[in-house]
């Protein structure tokens, strides 16, 4: 939903680690992300703050497959899985590479690695072999 | 004869009356005075042996290569050689980088060093970073041992770490300080707040 990315950010997960000579997050075993109607489950998460500096942190999260929702402002979940995703906080960006999987209702998006901007709630599919299917009900809608 | 005899005697029975008595209030006072000074830690060591106490100390420890790598103040300290412990008070550890300037300052209410060079903190512990850029702004915990040799430190305690616009709890921590990692062992849970990191620069 808009507004979610200025939300505060919680991660669980059962260990973390913190390198801080480089600025670096690892947390491992269960991690859920959640940030206002964002969540995020995975394996694996690592957060990179550049020169420290929070507002442009990026979270790489690891999964077999990792899982990707959100609520959107129509009151409609966006859901995803991919192998690995990257969330850049400052261009509130999300990439999904790996068996990209995004589905709305009824309509998916599959590619290699698909974009997903959160701000704007817009996907943008790349990759060599892309579906996009959209149901003719939600189609006629649009 | 014999009553004058008895009559010193008689006096000298209620001197030595005195005299009991006012050895029976210096041994109390006594007992009292040395509880005061041993600290509650000291309780369980073997009081038999020697002990000496440093008040409002300052102790640097330098490297091989000559550079400084601690710096301990304290209000007290209190050291028993046989078995190598020492119990402080208001413990103040500096721990220095290469560049020879203070990063980290280690405090808690008091804190015991044992033979191995292992510093153990007690109450009310925690890990400061001093330099402005470091992300890592505090660790907070029970207690915690530092290895003052390789400058591993230990928990087994609830933990709170506070960094730039970041804030994680978990149960039990390992980490070292020189090489600035720390890591949270179990159920941690970590809030990342972009308006924390504004907050804190406005603060500024």
């Amino acid at each position: 939903k808009t507004g979610d990315t200025d939300e505060p950010m919680h991660i669980t997960s059962d260990d973390q680690s913190l390198d801080m000579t480089n600025s670096v997050a690892t947390f491992t075993n269960n991690v859920v992300i959640t940030q206002g109607t964002i969540k995020i489950t995975a394996d694996k998460v690592v957060v990179t703050t550049p020169g420290g500096d929070q507002e442009k942190a990026i979270i790489d999260a690891y999964g077999s497959p990792l899982t990707f929702y959100q609520l959107q402002d129509d009151g409609l979940p966006i859901e995803g899985n991919a192998n690995h995703m990257r969330y850049e906080l400052a261009s509130e960006k999300i990439t999904l590479n790996g068996n990209a999987y995004i589905s709305q209702v009824d309509s998916h998006v599959k590619g290699e690695n698909i974009i997903y901007l959160v701000k704007e709630q817009r996907l943008e599919a790349k990759g060599k072999k892309v579906t996009t299917v959209l149901n003719p009900k939600q189609a006629e809608k649009k | 004869m014999n009553r004058s005899l008895k009559n010193k005697f008689s006096l000298d029975k209620n001197t030595f009356f005195i005299l009991l008595l006012l050895l029976v209030a210096l041994i109390l006072i006594g007992t009292l005075v040395s509880d005061e000074y041993a600290t509650t830690d000291a309780d369980n060591i073997d009081t038999k042996e020697q002990r000496y106490v440093a008040l409002n100390t300052r102790t640097l420890t330098y490297g091989l290569d000559g550079k400084i790598v601690h710096e301990l103040k304290a209000a007290n300290i209190e050291n028993f050689p046989v078995s190598g412990e020492s119990f402080i008070t208001a413990p103040e550890l500096f721990v220095f980088n290469q560049e020879g300037a203070a990063e980290w300052v280690l405090t808690s209410k008091t804190a015991t060093i044992d033979k191995n060079r292992v510093l153990t903190l007690i109450d009310d512990v925690e890990v400061e970073g001093i330099l402005e850029q470091s992300i890592l702004k505090s660790i907070k915990t029970s207690k915690a041992s530092i290895n003052l040799n390789s400058q591993d430190i230990t928990t087994d305690k609830k933990v709170t770490i506070i960094g730039q616009g970041f804030q994680s709890e978990g149960i039990g921590l390992t980490g070292n300080i020189k090489n600035q990692t720390a890591k949270l062992l179990k159920e941690v849970i970590s809030i990342y707040d972009p308006r924390l990191l504004k907050e804190s620069k406005n603060n500024e």
